[in-house]
């Protein structure tokens, strides 16, 4: 598929909330790998200013253990922060040459072999919900046409997000009830993530794959997979092979970093 | 009108109240701010009152715990917040004892959020008021953001110093931002290894926490410590 069949379909992707089994976790995550098949990005993550004032990290639900310390300082300082405050993007910067105000979250993201990183504000009208944060761990910065997508990719994700389920409330209950069940479907990964590794004794990237796999297999949700291990006390075990094949394009390729 | 407190200003404020113990002022605004006259929040199904505005919302938290009745015990949370915008009408034969001590006291509505971490749900979130009538929309919807946001001060609140365990974040009390993921993930691990559902899971992390005087992240870290790698 060439790039603007990529971008074309993440488009049509990021309108396709009004379906009846939306979930925003669901959403986002696929929004992060949209991004790092298409930008010539490293690793993508989404992080929300819900309930605030702290924000936390929507998507990915998978991060490498390298991506996901730099994320969790990216939610007290650097691009992600600001881009969310300024309601701006942040554009693509050598990392080398951060603000020094950025000095953690510049060192734990250098330590991990990142090079630039910039940011895109999910924006709604006055309101800035979270931001989008993109890192490359190559030798030139994010391409400000890249940057200029992802901002549209993000303006077209908070639309979706918006007119997701229904419209029976106005926007602030609207938004709230999005952005409360994105939190709590985020949570609900992670608890079912330990209960499976538990069970099964696999480790939790393990755990999640058992998840993924599976609402992969029969076209479910993720948050609703994880609801049912948990309920059920297991996943139901995948029918003996034949294996489906593996031709799904939204498998990514293996996201760690260069050594 | 009155000044009206907006939601992002009483969620900064919460931190503030956390960190210098203000919690009665901070809830007295919370109440003020969603339409209430009173709220209370409290963990366990009522056992454990944390914070009230004033001393109906305690009475009303200690009536419902003490009788087994009333709307806070509901498991019903289909539409967010249990709403009982008249406790005259037909309230009275679902809960009459709980009824009886709600209008002794002048209470007329109670509306109940749940406190919930993903699929834990471990407190509520109780208003009342003095007069029959729902919520708007936009005080359903503050009050939901409210309620997430407690739950993230109430599973590091220490019943017995009533504050916050100091380390369980950078910077402020009690925040459960760092590494929230492992709690999460801890949460599940109980859930499986105990055999109990995930609220009662998140309470024994929490329990265990407090027991050994060390913060709840790291008292997660040491659950997950024993999976495979």
């Amino acid at each position: 598929m060439s790039r603007e069949d990529k971008i074309a379909q993440t488009f049509v992707e990021l309108a396709d909330t009004l379906v009846a089994d939306f979930d925003v976790i669901d959403f986002l995550q696929q929004l992060t790998v949209r991004c790092r098949d298409i930008f010539a990005v490293t690793d993508a993550a989404v992080v929300l200013a819900y309930p605030g004032p702290q924000m936390y990290s929507a998507a990915p639900c998978d991060p490498s253990p390298a991506l996901s310390k730099v994320v969790d300082l990216a939610l007290h300082e650097g691009p992600a922060l600001d881009a969310y405050r300024t309601a701006e993007p942040v554009a693509p910067g050598d990392l080398a040459r951060a603000p020094a105000a950025w000095g953690d979250f510049t060192k734990q993201a250098r330590d991990a072999g990142y090079t630039y990183a910039c940011a895109v504000p999910l924006r709604l009208r006055r309101d800035t919900l979270g931001s989008l944060l993109l890192l490359r761990a190559t030798d030139s910065p994010v391409p400000l046409d890249d940057l200029a997508m992802a901002q549209a990719f993000a303006d077209a994700a908070t639309i979706g997000l918006i007119h997701a389920r229904t419209l029976r409330h106005t926007d602030t209950g609207t938004i709230n009830e999005q952005l409360h069940g994105a939190l709590h479907g985020r949570i609900l990964i992670e608890q079912a993530k330990g209960y499976l590794a538990a069970h099964r004794d696999v480790s939790l990237g393990d755990a999640f794959d058992l998840m993924r796999d599976h609402a992969r297999r029969n076209g479910l949700m993720l948050s609703t997979v994880a609801q049912n291990a948990i309920d059920a006390g297991d996943l139901p075990r995948p029918p003996a092979p034949p294996r489906p094949p593996e031709s799904r394009t939204r498998e990514r390729p293996n996201r760690r970093l260069p050594d | 009108m009155e000044h009206r407190v907006s939601v992002q200003e009483l969620l900064v404020g919460l931190e503030r109240a956390v960190d210098s113990g203000e919690h009665r002022v901070w809830a007295v605004r919370c109440a003020h701010a969603l339409g209430l006259e009173g709220i209370a929040v409290s963990l366990r199904w009522g056992a454990e009152l944390v914070w009230f505005s004033d001393d109906i919302s305690a009475r009303l938290e200690d009536a419902q715990f003490t009788l087994g009745q009333g709307p806070g015990m509901t498991t019903d949370f289909s539409e967010v917040p249990y709403q009982v915008a008249d406790l005259g009408a037909g309230a009275g034969e679902r809960w009459p004892h709980f009824v009886v001590e709600a209008r002794s006291l002048g209470v007329r509505a109670v509306f109940v959020w749940p406190v919930r971490t993903g699929g834990a749900r471990f407190g509520a979130l109780t208003g009342y008021r003095r007069s029959p009538g729902p919520l708007s929309a936009r005080q359903a919807a503050d009050g939901l953001r409210v309620a997430d946001a407690l739950a993230g001060r109430l599973l590091t609140w220490r019943p017995d110093t009533g504050e916050s365990a100091p380390h369980d974040g950078p910077g402020a009390a009690g925040a459960v931002d760092l590494h929230w993921v492992e709690v999460h993930q801890a949460t599940g691990v109980l859930s499986c290894r105990l055999g109990v559902p995930l609220e009662e899971a998140l309470i024994r992390l929490r329990a265990r926490a407090f027991a050994s005087g060390r913060p709840l992240t790291e008292t997660a870290r040491d659950v997950l410590q024993d999976l495979p790698p």
